[in-house]
């Protein structure tokens, strides 16, 4: 009896020992998680990788848009079409007016508040803005478009959201679908795991789980996905301590910032704030309670109630959220039958795909300043100049252009590819970039790295350096034969595209009819290192290789490389560094860089404006008619062609109204094709311009020191002194009077054509005189 | 220099208001219409100046730069644009932007001689 005595005494011991050892332990690893859980949550910094908008719509009297671009725009930036307007995000279209509430934004400039206007359209043109009250509003800016994040790939992107301005619907509905007691447990409930079991036992599956919001959190934040015991006791305790130091709100605000959601290509987007951009293109607040469902919904699988990838199945989901919203007085019966009838109403689009060449260039501008791990963590905001109306039409265009010109040089469809670069003249401000034949094939951006030989592109420099050399656009200059000697003994025997010679022509044809004779000549008369020299100015800081041919282009450039060195040219000689990036702030937007435009003189402008001359008859009678037959005269469309040898490369460079772009059509395996520069990009520049030039542009008066002098098509070598003739150049003033047999009457020497009436309405400015 | 920079804040500051009574002031020889886009330029170079006086001569750039390209043909805008980039130390910009300027400005114009004499100063 005593040795059984003495067992019991020994057993209980060891109890008693291995309880005390197990209590230590358990402390210690509460103490453990406790500090972890405090120390991780309170340094936790949510990783959010650069946003990227594109330039805003920015509507004021004159500003040219047509209705269907606004429409357009209003659609793409998710606001909803309504009867009547209650709220920002929405509009109406009725015959010639848009009405519309606008969304407030705090531009980094000046900020935009949230406003109903009406704009009002002539002949489909935006002719007035004005508030409810009819009173006229000078100007307005919608909120940005956003283009993309910059972040690594597999990388999780978020918008991060505050509780108190997240829909009230969304957070009740998310909390009764999620974690009915969350309110009332204190980091688990046994109710919910008591559920679930049941549940579980009975289906003979796991079908349901008994996590509360704030173990799913933790289990997010801190631990992996494992479904080991281990694993879960860990997160039922961490979801204890959790609480003890942390209030409710913040748990479910941090929740709905952190929650996978969906997968858009190689970015993880995390959170509702992005999840609402991402499937709807539209800010959280706007959302209506079937897309709140919805979102809800997809949490319990993100890919297999994907909305966009299992639609039904995200339906069906939808509906049981709302009959649970219902059923938990969250939304009315009426509510939910509306909302049970609706359409998933998804309109994505908002990912990077369109512009994955614009981002590719801003990309490459924005890491000259910010190191990855900014970009990648910090949320900074991103303004760029990339405008996706611009994006839009231009990549449109070059698919169906070059649908066209294969149809008719019975090419096999598909074949060709192509690249753009459209540019705002004056700024170098970067519109849009179009890599490819089709936004969705991405990869590859041949606006940037596509190195191709330019051909004929190259002749403006070429003739830029005789001018500035003392040569005009009436001189004479012989189109024959050119036999160039290089350094290494071989000779250099340039052709014209029809082997053809034309003899002694003036200039301005050799320049506009783009005789490789002739201008092989002028080249090598004005000497190669001045056309080097010039090639260089104008902003090209590639490697040119010094022999003759350069001045016919055997040279490989990039759209991009293209559009800087004529963008000098049609900007009247001052060069501005083509950029996207405006100006970058944080999320707050507050200012950390801004991007100014800053120009240099590179050309004077005589000899600018004078090439500029001798660009627009290029169009007007040479290589380029084709953008004549289609553009109107007051875009005053200029440009050249370039054709590279056996037509493996087909270039167009060119400007309309304010803008300016290049353009490239060949094939990836640099074959030979049945097209020129005419034939094939001339046509994609022609229809991109056609619709995104402006012809209001500006009227600029001719340099005083030019003239022009104009000519019938038939009678060649006749010059008049004015513009009062079909065709017409522009040439110093001295060489103008000396060479015109006849003086036209009154007419204007502005470079445009146009008459303005600035110069009365400036009249009166003499007190600027005295001040300075 | 903070002196300095106030009185040319304030001189920026008459400047645009001679600019606004110059332009609103009546023209008897003035017959064309007037350009929708004329105000809109107007009130971004009121912004500029209100930024200028209040030391951020980047926005104020970049306001002037907006209204430069939604009207370039605006001689005055260059004009201020000029003095901003003067006010934040950079000279070479000013210059340019005067160039700019002149190209718009019609031979013999006052605004032609203007920034010819602007132009013309060390």
């Amino acid at each position: 009896m005593a040795k059984k005595k003495t067992r019991w005494q020994a057993f209980w011991g060891v109890v008693l020992k291995l309880t005390i050892v197990c209590s230590i332990l358990f402390a210690a690893l509460l103490v453990y998680l406790d500090f972890y859980v405090r120390d991780r949550f309170s340094q936790h910094v949510w990783s959010v990788p650069a946003k990227v908008y594109g330039a805003p719509l920015a509507l004021y009297q004159g500003s040219g848009q047509s209705q269907q671009e606004v429409v357009w725009w209003l659609q793409r930036m998710g606001y909803r079409s309504v009867n009547t307007i209650s709220g920002p995000g929405e509009y109406r279209v009725s015959p010639q007016r848009i009405d519309l509430f606008t969304r407030a934004y705090d531009f980094w400039d000046e900020p935009e508040t949230a406003r109903q206007l009406t704009l009002n359209f002539n002949n489909s043109v935006l002719a007035t803005l004005t508030d409810p009250q009819g009173r006229a509003v000078l100007s307005a800016r919608l909120a940005p478009p956003q283009l993309g994040s910059i972040s690594p790939a597999h990388a999780e992107d978020r918008v991060l959201e505050r509780l108190a301005t997240m829909p009230p619907t969304l957070v009740a509905g998310l909390v009764a679908v999620e974690d009915r007691r969350f309110f009332q447990h204190h980091g688990v409930s046994p109710v919910a795991i008591g559920r679930a079991l049941v549940a579980n036992v009975r289906s003979g599956r796991v079908e349901q789980g008994g996590s509360t919001i704030t173990q799913q959190l933790i289990k997010n934040m801190f631990l992996t996905a494992d479904q080991t015991l281990w694993r879960k006791g860990i997160e039922a305790l961490m979801a204890v301590l959790l609480e003890l130091h942390v209030d409710k709100e913040t748990i479910l605000e941090t929740y709905m910032n952190q929650v996978f959601i969906a997968q858009d290509g190689q970015r993880a987007v995390h959170g509702f704030g992005l999840a609402a951009q991402h499937l709807y293109g539209r800010p959280l607040e706007e959302l209506t309670i079937g897309q709140q469902a919805t979102l809800i919904g997809i949490l319990r699988g993100p890919s297999y109630y994907s909305p966009v990838r299992n639609p039904e199945r995200a339906l069906a989901r939808r509906n049981v959220i709302l009959d649970v919203m219902a059923e938990q007085r969250i939304i009315s019966e009426t509510q939910k039958r509306a909302s049970q009838a609706e359409p998933l109403g998804l309109n994505s689009g908002t990912g990077e795909g369109p512009y994955a060449a614009a981002m590719d260039l801003v990309r490459r501008q924005l890491r000259l300043w910010y190191p990855d791990e900014v970009l990648n963590r910090e949320g900074l905001h991103i303004h760029t100049s990339i405008d996706i109306y611009a994006q839009d039409v231009a990549q449109r265009q070059m698919q169906e252009s070059l649908q066209t010109i294969e149809r008719l040089h019975r090419l096999p469809a598909n074949q060709l590819q192509g690249a753009m670069v459209l540019v705002h003249r004056d700024s170098g401000d970067v519109r849009a970039v179009i890599g490819a034949r089709t936004s969705v094939q991405g990869g590859f951006n041949r606006a940037m790295d596509a190195r191709r030989p330019v051909g004929s592109l190259l002749k403006p420099a070429v003739y830029l350096a005789a001018l500035e050399t003392g040569r005009h656009w009436l001189m004479e200059v012989e189109d024959g034969p050119v036999v160039v000697a290089a350094r290494d003994g071989t000779e250099w025997r340039p052709q014209n595209f029809d082997r053809t010679s034309n003899g002694m022509v003036p200039m301005w044809e050799a320049m506009s009819r783009s005789y490789n004779q002739a201008a092989a000549r002028v080249g090598m008369e004005t000497g190669l290192g001045e056309v080097l020299r010039s090639i260089e100015r104008l902003g090209f800081n590639g490697n040119l290789p010094v022999v003759p041919a350069v001045i016919l282009g055997a040279v490989d450039m990039s759209a991009y490389e293209v559009a800087q060195i004529y963008q000098p040219v049609f900007s009247d000689g001052f060069r501005a560094p083509l950029k996207a990036i405006t100006a970058v702030t944080t999320a707050d937007q507050e200012v950390l860089n801004q991007f100014n435009i800053r120009t240099q003189q590179v050309i004077a402008p005589p000899d600018a404006q004078a090439m500029q001359s001798a660009l627009q008859l290029t169009v007007r009678e040479g290589t380029g008619r084709y953008a004549s037959s289609v553009l109107s005269p007051g875009l005053r469309p200029a440009g050249k062609t370039g054709t590279s040898d056996q037509q493996r490369d087909s270039w167009f460079a060119g400007e309309a109204g304010e803008l300016m772009a290049v353009v490239w059509v060949g094939e990836d395996n640099n074959a030979p094709m049945p097209i020129t520069g005419s034939t094939g990009a001339l046509r994609v520049w022609t229809h991109t311009m056609e619709q995104l030039a402006h012809s209001s542009y500006d009227a600029k008066p001719l340099h005083s020191s030019l003239r022009w002098v104009s000519w019938h098509p038939d009678q060649p070598g006749r010059y008049w002194l004015g513009d009062c003739q079909a065709l017409r150049i522009a040439v110093p003033q001295a060489i103008a009077v000396a060479q015109a047999q006849r003086t036209c009457q009154g007419s204007s020497d502005q470079l445009t054509g146009e008459q303005t009436p600035e110069d009365n309405r400036r009249r009166g400015w003499g007190w600027l005189d005295r001040i300075f | 220099m903070a002196r300095s920079n106030f009185l040319n804040a304030l001189l920026l500051l008459a400047l645009a208001t001679l600019v606004a009574c110059a332009t609103v002031a009546p023209e008897p020889e003035v017959i064309e219409p007037e350009d929708p886009r004329h105000s809109v330029v107007q009130e971004l170079q009121r912004q500029a100046v209100a930024r200028v006086q209040q030391g951020d001569y980047l926005p104020a750039i970049s306001l002037l730069e907006r209204a430069a390209q939604i009207k370039p043909d605006d001689v005055g805008t260059y004009i201020l644009l000029s003095r901003a980039h003067t006010l934040r130390g950079d000279p070479d910009q000013a210059r340019t932007a005067l160039q700019r300027g002149q190209l718009y400005a019609r031979p013999g114009s006052a605004d032609a001689a203007r920034i010819e004499h602007l132009l013309s100063r060390p």
